[in-house]
Formats: structure tokens, sequence, C-alpha cells
């Protein structure tokens, strides 16, 4: 049988693809998974008559059979085996061109998503851009290098002001984590000697009453309140603290937010994405950003959604 | 090399190591929440697109689909 087959893109200590990965083989359901950080000699490429395959410990897969590309969590190949020599280096472009012949020929609508969609949703302000194009409410924006030009953002609103990273402040090192989260910036008390020297994202501090997650596959939306408040006040980064006080309710998208957003995914070309928004005090939805591969099982594993049933289906259809 | 106005807010956490076992917990996924919806991986097929300099080299390697 032909076109069967869910393809699994990973590594292999992406605990979000063995929760997938364990429910497919659960129920029976063909697939095949590749961890991009495979040991020398366990995967095979060959292409013979105008055919691909791929063996990965010596178990077999045609590209052609593929009916579903998951593209989860892949990692630089062979990461950390190799010296950076020059013959080295060239050992793994080679493995690189041939895995990316292989994905080359499965249809760029298999993709949950493909590559180029997830990179089309990338970038931060992009979004805020396209966000407001589609009528969302987004926070009042700045990136800016000039201490004068944030000092009239700060005074146009009323010295309520956050900062996070364009990029992300995920800052893995040997030891340790550092994490950069949202923060309210001071105008007295931070230093803005480095301001000049690289641009920074600042937006207007929503009063929040909540955060919203926003889960989404194929048109199917599964929406929770994320509420963690101190003293009444919600929380400016949920994520601190591994999210270990926060409260989940169960939210109702309104139905033009819903249009909007679709349009969005629809047009970057998502067929999943993790949405983050949030709610003001006077109950205005503003749209903060998309991740077109964020996380989403530890709302499952908390026994508040079945999102991975609906991600199956997505992959099945 | 020039800092970040952004590096004042860096906030240093204990290292954690990640659990390839297909048993899983909460804990296993909650652990990686915190930096793991920034996925460097959106680029790492088919994203970038880098072109040489050298002739040698221009027509090989007018793609660097995993970096």
């Amino acid at each position: 049988m032909n076109n069967h087959m869910i393809f699994l893109l990973s590594n292999s200590k992406d605990a979000t693809c063995d929760f997938v990965h364990s429910e497919l083989l659960n129920r029976k359901i063909p697939c095949f998974r590749l961890n991009t950080d495979f040991a020398p000699g366990s995967v095979e490429f060959n292409f013979s008559d105008n055919t691909a395959e791929l063996y990965v410990n010596k178990i077999p897969l045609r590209s052609s059979e593929v009916c579903c590309v998951w593209n989860r969590r892949p990692e630089k190949i062979f990461a950390g085996n190799f010296s950076t020599s020059i013959f080295d280096e060239f050992y793994r472009k080679e493995w690189k061109s041939s895995i990316e012949s292989f994905l080359k020929l499965i249809p760029s609508d298999k993709w949950i998503n493909h590559p180029q969609s997830n990179l089309a949703a990338s970038s931060k302000i992009e979004q805020l851009v396209v966000a407001k194009k589609n009528g969302l409410e987004v926070p009042d924006s700045l990136v800016t290098q000039s201490k004068k030009d944030f000092d009239f953002f700060y005074e146009k609103h009323s010295c309520r002001i956050i900062t996070k990273p364009l990029s992300h402040g995920y800052l893995p090192d040997e030891e340790c984590i550092y994490n950069i989260y949202t923060n309210s910036v001071d105008a007295k008390k931070h230093n803005f000697n480095n301001l000049k020297d690289c641009p920074t994202f600042f937006q207007q501090m929503i009063n929040k009453e909540c955060d919203v997650r926003i889960n989404f596959i194929d048109g199917y939306f599964e929406a929770f309140l994320l509420i963690n408040k101190s003293n009444g006040t919600q929380q400016l980064d949920i994520r601190r603290d591994n999210m270990q006080n926060v409260q989940y309710k169960p939210a109702l998208i309104p139905k033009d937010i819903q249009i909007k957003l679709s349009s969005m995914l629809m047009n970057y070309g998502l067929r999943f994405a993790a949405i983050d928004m949030c709610i003001s005090k006077n109950g205005t939805w503003f749209f903060l950003e998309i991740n077109p591969n964020g996380q989403w099982a530890w709302l499952d594993i908390l026994g508040l959604t079945d999102f991975r049933s609906y991600f199956i289906k997505g992959m099945l259809a | 090399m020039p800092a970040t106005f952004s590096a004042q807010f860096a906030e240093k956490k204990m290292f954690v190591t990640h659990n390839d076992s297909s048993v899983l917990g909460t804990q296993t996924i909650t652990e990686s929440l915190e930096g793991s919806d920034q996925d460097e991986g959106n680029s790492f097929f088919f994203g970038t697109a880098t072109m040489t300099s050298t002739k040698e080299g221009s027509d090989q390697d007018c793609s660097e689909y995993f970096e």
C-alpha cells in the first residue's frame, strides 16, 4: 500500500516525539522515525531507478510511501560527533544532502509543518504586522537602538513597557541554562549603555487578566486560559518556574478571533501552530505570537486535552 | 563583542538533563517548556540559503539547508 507511512523527523531526546510515537505504535499506525542525531552506520540512503529509500536500522522507507512528515525537532546531523576538519564536515554535508534529497521528494502539503512555512512564520515583528493587517489587536511595539526613541515610547505608555527577545531567550550553556524572559523596563533602574549596540524589542505592557494558549491543527482550535497571579496581577511571562503555579481553564475563542487567526495561519501555510495571546482586564484579546513548532503535549500530560488524537488525525488526513 | 540591553535580564537556571526514555511523565516535557517553543530547528531543512562567494564552491554550496 502506497502513501501510508507517517514519518517522524526529530531527535532522540525529544519527549514530545516519544509521546506521539508511542501512541502511533499502540494504535498500530505505520510510522517511521528518523532521529537526526543517529549513530553513523545506523542509517542508509539509496537512490536508484528514480526511487529514494532511507533505511533506519535496516528498515526501509521509500519517499513515495510517506503520507505525512512531522517536522518536529530535527537537529544538526552528527552534532558533537565530529571535529571541524574539512573532511569531517564534508562527510556531514554528504549526509545532509542525502537526507534532504529524500525529504525534498515528499510534497510540501504532506508536512506538519514544512520548514519553509515554519521559517515564513518565524519573525515576531513580521507576525505582528500580519496580525494587525488581519484585524487582530497587537501591543504597540518598538525595536530600537535609540535611547531617545525608547524614552518617547516609555512616556507614551506611561512608563509601562516590557522587553523581550526578538529571537529567543533560551540560552543553554554547558553547565547551566540562561533564560531571558519578558521583563518590565524601568528607565531609572536599568542600564541602557548597550542599547545602541543591538536592536532591542519593547512593547507596551498590557494590563493582562490572563494569558491564552491556543493549539491549532488543520482547522481545529483548542484554547486554554493560563492564570498565574501574584497580588491580583498576572505574571508578565507565564513560562517562569516551568509554569508550575499556572492554573488552566478551557477557553472559547471568539469567532472573529478564530477567523483572523485562521487567515494568518493559512497565509503562512501552517497546518500546526501554538499561538500565544492574552486577554486584557477590559476583555480585549491581544495577539502576542505564533510558535510554528511550539509545545502542546504538556496539556495532554496534565489531562486537560487530548490534542495528540487531533494531531494524529491530522497526520492521517 | 558588544553586549545587548537584554542581557541584563538573563536568569541562570540549573542544567536540566533531558530524558529520552519512552516512558513519559509531565516533568519530562514541562522541564523543557521554558525554551522549547523557540525552535531553532524551524529552519533546519530547506530553510536558509547562503550564497558562497567562491567560484569553486558556488555551484555546490548555494544552499545550506541544515544550518
